[in-house]
């Protein structure tokens, strides 16, 4: 698997074909963001957070009520909006989902792993633990955050917070892969708390298992 | 003092200190944009209430004769009530209620404009787009004003002005460039376009309701005459907001003011206050074709569609014209109003074209760099009208692979969203997973996707204007 240098992130944001183009968007200071010599993008905290809440709901049970899954999510955060210059305190063992400033779009034939930085690391913040971005995805990447540290940390909108590492995908006869995903909940997407755990088919099979299991219980 | 005064004294005094923890509940939350025209209105409610505070303190006995008392009594009361009302204005302007990302790039309309006044936006549960203003700097004249009260007055740069926009489930944000009409409301006095080659057709516009009038024994008299100045007025006001919206927008405002009107206005859209909307329409589109090439010439060659008066508005009814239109207006106005309304629709139409020039010589003195041109939209149906395409949002643009990127304006954000929307909506995937139909979905992901490209653009141009 081959690690993208900084040289070809570059020429790649700068791709003419729409197809082929990374998009890191808005990379604010590009030079700082894309050191000469290193092999990542440099992305940085945005402005939307939520905040987890004490909620009324025992459990997240996607198969408890799919009618008010969805909604059963959006009500377990509190959104934050922090605008450049206003900060966030991220206080010990607290867990917080963040945005990336940059919206990211992947082409077909690259994938990416995000990695915190050290800094932040040393400090006691977890910065993501979802870290594989597949090919094709587009859209804000969702930090989950989580003070490890016995000290708060204040975070502001623009720090840079993590890495970005690129990789190039090929198919099976080692060309760039042209493989276009199906459409997924996380393409395009620009909203940090998830829509569903597991896919339609999944949810269904587990659903009918779930069913089979109940009524053999009742025997 | 009586036992009825006193009881009045105490209820005055729950009253505002209601009003107080309201407010300090106000300064609490976030506005949207960092927008500080809603905390200078929230400390002069607070003055006012300080002031009323103090009349309350002083109608106290035994310091205040009865009669006195009572007088300072009630006038706390009023200040308490119209501390009640002013707040009123605020609902609807923090962060939760009006999509955050917007409000800073319309600041920044509102900066381009060389509006000085302070302005807020905020939204209601309306189908409405509004500017609203008030002038309450006489308040500083209350005896004894409160100190706070004086100091807030001079902090705000009256009259104050407060733009309206739908509540959240019509937000649609390619809608939103309606707010550039109502931003021309504020700038309407300083366009003054030359008339006086219409003199004959305002002449015959005015013999014509004499006519109308005499026809149905009404005299054209100073009180008839003051009425056409001041339906004539708003009509024209109407017309220069619209030129506004056109110059800042382009064929966006077109769409975006008829969208909206198809989906809350579908009627003739004829009142003292407004012209029908299939002429604002007619008149609109004949702007957008002038030129060459022309915003349509540009929106055809990228699109391969043509912009139409009924591309996104065919269920907005053609006013009809004449007797017609007079019989029909006559039953809800009134003969005189309608006898002016059907008389001042050619004439307007007559000298519109003339007013968008004024607008634009206007403009192009004090903001040429807030003008979209059809060189402007041909550069953004290109490369970022097929990023959209490909779920990214028109945040930033490089003029060629060399040079830096620099961050979309607010217009050519409207316009991508625009074209995606009318012509390649089936191209934006449907992600399924909630309710509804398959294009509402797609919609809702193009605004998702607009939403963040005016967060991310301003976010560019914060960071580069802080150097």
């Amino acid at each position: 698997m081959t690690v993208l240098s900084t040289e070809a992130i570059r020429r790649r944001l700068r791709e003419s074909d729409v197809a082929r183009r990374l998009v890191i968007s808005p990379l604010l200071d590009e030079d700082e963001q894309i050191k000469r010599g290193q092999a990542s993008v440099d992305i940085r905290l945005g402005f939307n957070f939520c905040l987890v809440t004490a909620s009324l709901f025992g459990s997240i049970d996607e198969f408890q009520d799919t009618s008010t899954e969805r909604k059963s999510f959006r009500d377990l955060y509190r959104r934050e909006y922090v605008p450049f210059g206003s900060s966030i305190i991220i206080h010990p063992h607290q867990f917080v989902l963040a945005q990336t400033l940059e919206y990211i779009r992947l082409p077909t034939d690259l994938m990416a792993y995000v990695v915190g930085r050290s800094t932040w690391g040393r400090l006691g913040l977890i910065v993501a633990t979802a870290i594989g971005i597949h090919p094709s995805f587009a859209g804000s990447l969702t930090f989950e955050l989580r003070n490890l540290g016995e000290t708060p940390l204040t975070l502001y909108p623009g720090q840079t917070i993590a890495q970005l590492f690129l990789h190039s995908v090929v198919d099976e006869n080692g060309r760039p892969s042209a493989t276009t995903p199906s459409v997924t909940q996380y393409v395009g997407t620009v909203d940090m708390i998830p829509q569903s755990i597991s896919s339609e088919k999944t949810r269904d099979r587990l659903s009918k298992l779930i069913e089979r299991f109940e009524t053999r219980s009742k025997i | 003092m009586p036992q009825e005064e006193l009881l009045a004294q105490q209820a005055c005094s729950f009253f505002l200190a209601r009003l107080e923890a309201e407010i300090s509940r106000l300064r609490g939350i976030s506005f949207p944009g960092h927008d500080i025209g809603p905390r200078r209105w929230l400390n002069f409610i607070s003055g006012v209430l300080d002031t009323g505070r103090q009349y309350l303190d002083q109608s106290r006995p035994p310091s205040t004769a009865v009669g006195k008392a009572e007088q300072l009594l009630e006038d706390a009361e009023t200040l308490g009530e119209r501390a009640y009302v002013f707040l009123k204005h605020v609902t609807g302007a923090d962060a939760t209620q009006i999509p955050h990302e917007i409000v800073a790039p319309f600041q920044r309309w509102v900066a381009g404009l060389g509006i000085t006044n302070t302005i807020f936006f905020r939204s209601e549960h309306l189908a409405n787009y509004e500017l609203w203003q008030m002038d309450a700097r006489a308040l500083k004249n209350y005896p004894s004003a409160s100190q706070s009260l004086v100091t807030a007055i001079d902090d705000i740069n009256w009259p104050i002005l407060r733009v309206t926009v739908p509540g959240h489930a019509m937000d649609m944000l390619p809608h939103f460039a309606v707010v550039a009409h109502e931003l021309g409301h504020a700038i309407q006095d300083r366009i003054k376009p030359d008339l006086s080659t219409y003199a004959s057709d305002r002449q015959s516009c005015d013999s014509r309701i004499a006519q109308r009038l005499a026809n149905n024994g009404i005299a054209f008299g100073s009180n008839e005459r003051l009425r056409v100045t001041t339906i004539f007025d708003k009509w024209l006001n109407e017309i220069k907001a619209d030129s506004v919206g056109h110059f800042l927008v382009g064929p966006a405002f077109f769409f975006a003011l008829f969208g909206f009107l198809e989906l809350a206005g579908r009627s003739y859209g004829i009142a003292d206050t407004h012209r029908p909307s299939d002429l604002r329409r007619q008149l609109l589109l004949n702007q957008l074709t002038m030129g060459s090439p022309s915003f349509a010439d540009v929106f055809r060659a990228k699109t391969s569609t043509a912009i139409t008066e009924t591309i996104n508005s065919p269920n907005i009814p053609a006013c009809p014209q004449g007797d017609t239109l007079f019989q029909e207006l006559r039953t809800e106005y009134g003969a005189t109003d309608a006898a002016i309304c059907t008389e001042l629709v050619p004439y307007l139409q007559t000298i519109g074209a003339a007013v968008f020039t004024a607008t634009q010589d206007y403009l192009d003195r004090i903001c040429p760099n807030l003008l979209y041109s059809p060189q402007q939209l041909n550069a953004d149906l290109g490369d970022p009208l097929d990023m959209l395409c490909a779920l990214v949002p028109p945040i930033e643009a490089r003029a060629n692979s060399a040079a830096d990127p620099e961050a979309m304006g607010l217009a050519s954000i409207l316009n991508i969203g625009w074209a995606t929307l009318l012509t390649r909506l089936d191209r934006i995937p449907d992600k399924g997973g909630s309710p509804g139909r398959s294009d509402a979905r797609r919609f809702d992901q193009l605004h998702q996707l607009l939403l963040k490209a005016v967060e991310l653009s301003e976010a560019r141009l914060l960071w580069s204007e802080h150097k």
